[in-house]
């Protein structure tokens, strides 16, 4: 049958740029990846944009109200806490305690998540079964409760929040790559593939790879908002990183004492904590939502 | 249906298995001395040193000492408490029933708001109310669960004064502690303040149980509408709407009995979520639970503490996925067929 379109001329672009044009329909997802960036360019330059000494204490300047407030001052836009620390700064470099800490254990753990996952993929028999196992006890544990444990073993402090966080990660990596290695493995385009004279190498990077990367990268996104609370839930109970530290959570956990005197104190780093964990989820969904449309056209 | 059960058995088993071999090697990856973290006495002196070693079995193999520590386990002797020094097996069974009640009710009430919510998503009518309902639930999913908490004790407690904003009960009502379920000991006493002391307790119930049911029931109204979408879609379903089934007779009949088996299998999956999100809303509202005393325990280095605590929140995150599991086998004869050592 002849099919005459004269409005839609055939989609030879490439599939990324395909799922770029899908997502881009999506209005709130567009938004929230411009605040997904803004986020990021925060975290990398925050500290540098920072006005004050995120640890730095004005003595004569104790919970003084943001700008906008009648008795606030033009000096400290966000106000300052009880140490007379000023909030912007410490919200600025917290966004890259947080966020860019958060995105960062993504990275390191989708790393050794696709080492291992691939390998695991590939091998077959006791060995399989026995990482199968190990992979089950571990994925029941929830991977806060596997942060806390790592947490109780090296002690307080940030970098093994980080560590924690990565850790904890790991298994739920491993298990999705390891699945849609072991899937792919009995595609018929691997096989022929494989017949062709690849050898295990050449499958992954050529055959495997190109075919992983989206769900990887909508995978990474989601993973993204969960290790973010992570480190900022560890921080606010106390056993992530420590007081003076600018890390949103300890922030709000800091200026709990003073919560009904200046609430900005906490708020403000919450708001920066949730529109950080907002936009990462609306991309995330908004990225998984072109993928389905995609793949249905 | 007998093999599953084996199955599932065999598993526990394993993770059993796994677990206390963790916690066990917990023993030596603490920074304190090995047998301080075994017995929980801090400073041992030299000559009493040899009877204990003795006793804990440190002189012999990994394996025999790793069999005491089963042993032990079952005896129900976990140590002291660095700090305290009383038996950590009756601190923890002391305050596990308090967060075992919080979970529950958050649950429940999860299940309550989640499912109708959902299925009112799905239905193709109401699409503003599908938006709606969405973006609900992506907001309650990125709220941070402590600053929610904040928030609400801002508004609530602070502002508005409603309800109170820590522990479980006011001191005022001296309720004899049997179950350890305060409804339960309320039920069971004999005070003459019963129906207060009730009332007190739900007060200081709401705020905790709502902070800890924001999480899954943003993740059950997702999977309803996902799901309760993909079963109205089905062949049987058009086939029963042709027939002239009316929508409450469809959703009755087919709908809800199809649609809420991933349903249980998510309850299932978030339980082990939901019980360390409990630690963090004791953290906040002073909940005497196994939660914020593991915080504590964490903050204090008390390393025999964050031993009993682990095993027991792993213990019950585990039990209970795998009970989800079997109820899901119960409801769903096809879900029978695989499952070879999988959770």
């Amino acid at each position: 049958m002849v099919k005459f379109r004269f409005f839609s001329s055939p989609n030879n672009s490439s599939p990324f740029k395909q799922l770029w044009r899908l997502f881009q329909r999506n209005h709130f997802a567009l938004v929230a990846s411009w605040v997904f960036i803004f986020m990021i360019l925060m975290a990398i330059l925050g500290p540098l944009l920072a006005p004050y000494s995120p640890y730095m204490q004005q003595a004569d300047m104790l919970l003084t109200p943001p700008s906008w407030d009648v008795s606030g001052h033009i000096q400290s836009p966000f106000g300052t806490d009880a140490l007379g620390r000023d909030i912007l700064s410490r919200i600025l470099v917290g966004i890259s305690y947080s966020f860019g800490l958060g995105i960062l254990a993504v990275i390191v753990a989708l790393t050794f998540g696709l080492l291992i996952g691939t390998l695991a993929g590939f091998s077959k028999g006791i060995r399989a079964s026995f990482l199968n196992h190990i992979l089950d006890v571990a994925l029941t544990m929830p991977s806060l409760l596997i942060a806390v444990v790592i947490v109780a073993i090296l002690g307080p402090g940030i970098a093994n929040a980080f560590w924690a966080v990565v850790l904890a990660m790991l298994p739920q990596f491993i298990h999705h790559i390891r699945t849609d290695v072991a899937d792919m493995l009995n595609k018929d385009f691997v096989i022929a593939y494989r017949l062709d004279g690849a050898n295990s190498w050449q499958v992954f990077r050529f055959a495997l790879l190109p075919n992983m990367i989206e769900n990887i990268v909508i995978f990474s996104t989601m993973a993204i908002s969960s290790s973010v609370l992570d480190i900022a839930v560890l921080g606010f109970i106390g056993i992530g990183s420590q007081s003076p530290e600018p890390e949103l959570g300890t922030m709000i956990a800091d200026s709990l004492g003073v919560f009904y005197l200046s609430p900005w104190a906490v708020m403000l780093p919450g708001i920066t904590l949730f529109l950080c964990i907002l936009s990462t989820n609306i991309v995330g969904d908004g990225l998984r939502h072109a993928l389905k449309e995609r793949r249905l056209q | 249906m007998f093999n599953y059960f084996y199955r599932k058995l065999s598993l526990l088993f394993f993770i059993t298995f796994g677990v206390t071999v963790f916690v066990f090697s917990l023993n030596y990856l603490f920074p304190t001395d090995v047998l301080s973290n075994m017995s929980g006495i801090t400073s041992i002196n030299e000559i009493d040193y040899e009877k204990i070693a003795q006793q804990y079995n440190l002189n012999d193999s990994v394996i025999t000492q790793y069999f005491g520590f089963i042993g032990r386990l079952l005896d129900g002797d976990w140590g002291v408490s660095f700090i305290t020094g009383t038996s950590i097996f009756e601190q923890v069974f002391r305050v596990l029933p308090a967060t075992i009640e919080l979970a529950m009710y958050a649950l429940f009430y999860s299940f309550i708001v989640a499912i109708p919510l959902g299925i009112l998503a799905s239905s193709e009518n109401h699409p503003w109310l599908d938006k709606s309902i969405l973006a609900l639930s992506i907001v309650g999913f990125s709220m941070p669960i402590f600053w929610l908490a904040l928030l609400l004790i801002l508004v609530f407690s602070i502002g508005l004064g409603w309800f109170p904003t820590s522990g479980r009960l006011s001191l005022i009502y001296d309720i004899p502690s049997s179950s350890g379920f305060l409804f339960l000991d309320i039920i069971r006493s004999s005070v003459d303040y019963k129906s207060e002391a009730f009332a007190d307790a739900f007060r200081h119930l709401v705020l905790p149980t709502f902070v800890l049911a924001a999480y899954p029931t943003t993740v059950l109204i997702r999977t309803t509408r996902q799901s309760m979408k993909d079963v109205m879609n089905t062949s049987y379903v058009k086939a029963a709407k042709i027939k002239g089934l009316t929508s409450g007779q469809l959703l009755r009949r087919h709908g809800l009995r199809n649609g809420l088996l991933p349903v249980i299998q998510m309850l299932g999956i978030h339980f082990g979520t939901v019980i360390t999100l409990a630690m963090v809303t004791e953290v906040i509202f002073a909940w005497p639970g196994v939660g914020s005393w593991l915080v504590d325990a964490i903050h204090q280095r008390d390393y025999p503490a964050i031993q009993g605590g682990l095993l027991v929140i792993s213990g019950m995150v585990f039990v209970a996925t795998i009970l989800f599991d079997l109820l899901y086998m119960i409801f769903d004869p096809l879900a029978r067929r695989h499952g070879h050592g999988k959770i």
